[in-house]
C-alpha cells in the first residue's frame, strides 16, 4: 500500500496542536503572574521616588535592575515558547512514525 | 518483508524521496531547540538566591546603624559575582543555552546596579525591600527556564 499524505499530514497537525494546547496555558499562566509583580514593583519604586526615599543615583540603579529584572522574565517565557515548539515538533514527527508503520504494517520506524 | 517494502514505494520517484525524507527525519533522537536541564545551573542559581537574600535581610535588620553602610558590607559583592561567574562559565558550557547565558548577564549587571545604590548611601528598609522582590522574581525565572528544560518532567 502507497502512502497516502493527507491522513499522515493530519496526524501531524493533531498531534502538534495537542501539544500546543498543553504547554500555551502554562506559559501564560507564568507570564500573568510575572508582569502584575513587576507592574506592582514599578509602582513601589515610583513611591520610592516621589517619598524622597532614594536618590537619584538609587532610583538609577534600581531602574535598571527592574529592566534587567523584566529582561530576565521576558526571557523565560521566550524559553517556554520554544520548549513548547520543541514539543510540538516531536509530537508530529511521533505521529509521522505512527502513520508510516502503520501504513508498511511493519515497525520502519 | 520485500513485499511490503514495494508496496511502499510503488508509485512516482517523488514519493519514494518523500518516504526517504521522513525516514531519515525521524529516525534517531528527537529534535533539541534549546540547552539540556543542568543541575547545577538550577542549584547554582537557588543558592544565590539564598546568598542575596540572606544578605539583604542581614542589611534590613541593621538599617539606619553603621553596620549596615557601604563600607561594612562591601566585601559582600566581588564574592558574590565571582559565583555568579562561575555560573555563567557553567552555562556557556552547554551548547544551545543562550537564553540563560544572557539572564545571567543580566544578573550581574543588577548586582553591579545593587553595589551602586549602596555606595550612594544608605538603604532604607523599603529600598531593600524591593531589591529583594527584584531579585527573588529574576532568580525565579532562572530557575523556572532551568525546571521547564527538563524534558519528559514538565
Amino acid at each position: 500500500m502507497a502512502l497516502d499524505p493527507s491522513p499522515i499530514a493530519a496526524s501531524m497537525l493533531k498531534a502538534a496542536k495537542d501539544s500546543l494546547a498543553s504547554d500555551w496555558p502554562k506559559a501564560r499562566a507564568y507570564a500573568d503572574g510575572e508582569f502584575k509583580r513587576l507592574a506592582q514593583a514599578l509602582a513601589d519604586i515610583g513611591t520610592l521616588v516621589a517619598e524622597g526615599t532614594v536618590n537619584e543615583q538609587q532610583a538609577r540603579a534600581l531602574v535598571q535592575i527592574h529592566k534587567n529584572t523584566t529582561q530576565t522574565v521576558m526571557l523565560t517565557i521566550e524559553g517556554l515558547g520554544i520548549i513548547a515548539v520543541e514539543n510540538a515538533i516531536n509530537a508530529a514527527l511521533g505521529a509521522v512514525a505512527t502513520a508510516v508503520n502503520k501504513a508498511v504494517g511493519l515497525t520502519v520506524l | 518483508m520485500r513485499g511490503a517494502v514495494r508496496r511502499v514505494f510503488d508509485g512516482r520517484g517523488d514519493r519514494l524521496v518523500a518516504v526517504a525524507l521522513i525516514i531519515v527525519m525521524t529516525s534517531g533522537c528527537a529534535i533539541r531547540l534549546i540547552s539540556n536541564y543542568d543541575e547545577q545551573i538550577d542549584k547554582g542559581a537557588t543558592d544565590l538566591q539564598r546568598e542575596l537574600d540572606a544578605f539583604l535581610t542581614d542589611l534590613e535588620t541593621k538599617a539606619g546603624t553603621p553596620g549596615a553602610s557601604y563600607d561594612m558590607a562591601k566585601a559582600f559583592y566581588p564574592r558574590y559575582l565571582v559565583d555568579l561567574r562561575a555560573l555563567q562559565v557553567r552555562a556557556h558550557a552547554q551548547p544551545k543555552n543562550e537564553l540563560t547565558e544572557k539572564q545571567l548577564d543580566l544578573m550581574m549587571d543588577s548586582i553591579e546596579q545593587l553595589r551602586r545604590q549602596h555606595e550612594a548611601g544608605p538603604l532604607a528598609k523599603a529600598v531593600i525591600d524591593v531589591n529583594r522582590n527584584l531579585f527573588s522574581q529574576a532568580w525565579g525565572a532562572v530557575v523556572k527556564l532551568e525546571l521547564a528544560k527538563k524534558r519528559g518532567e514538565r
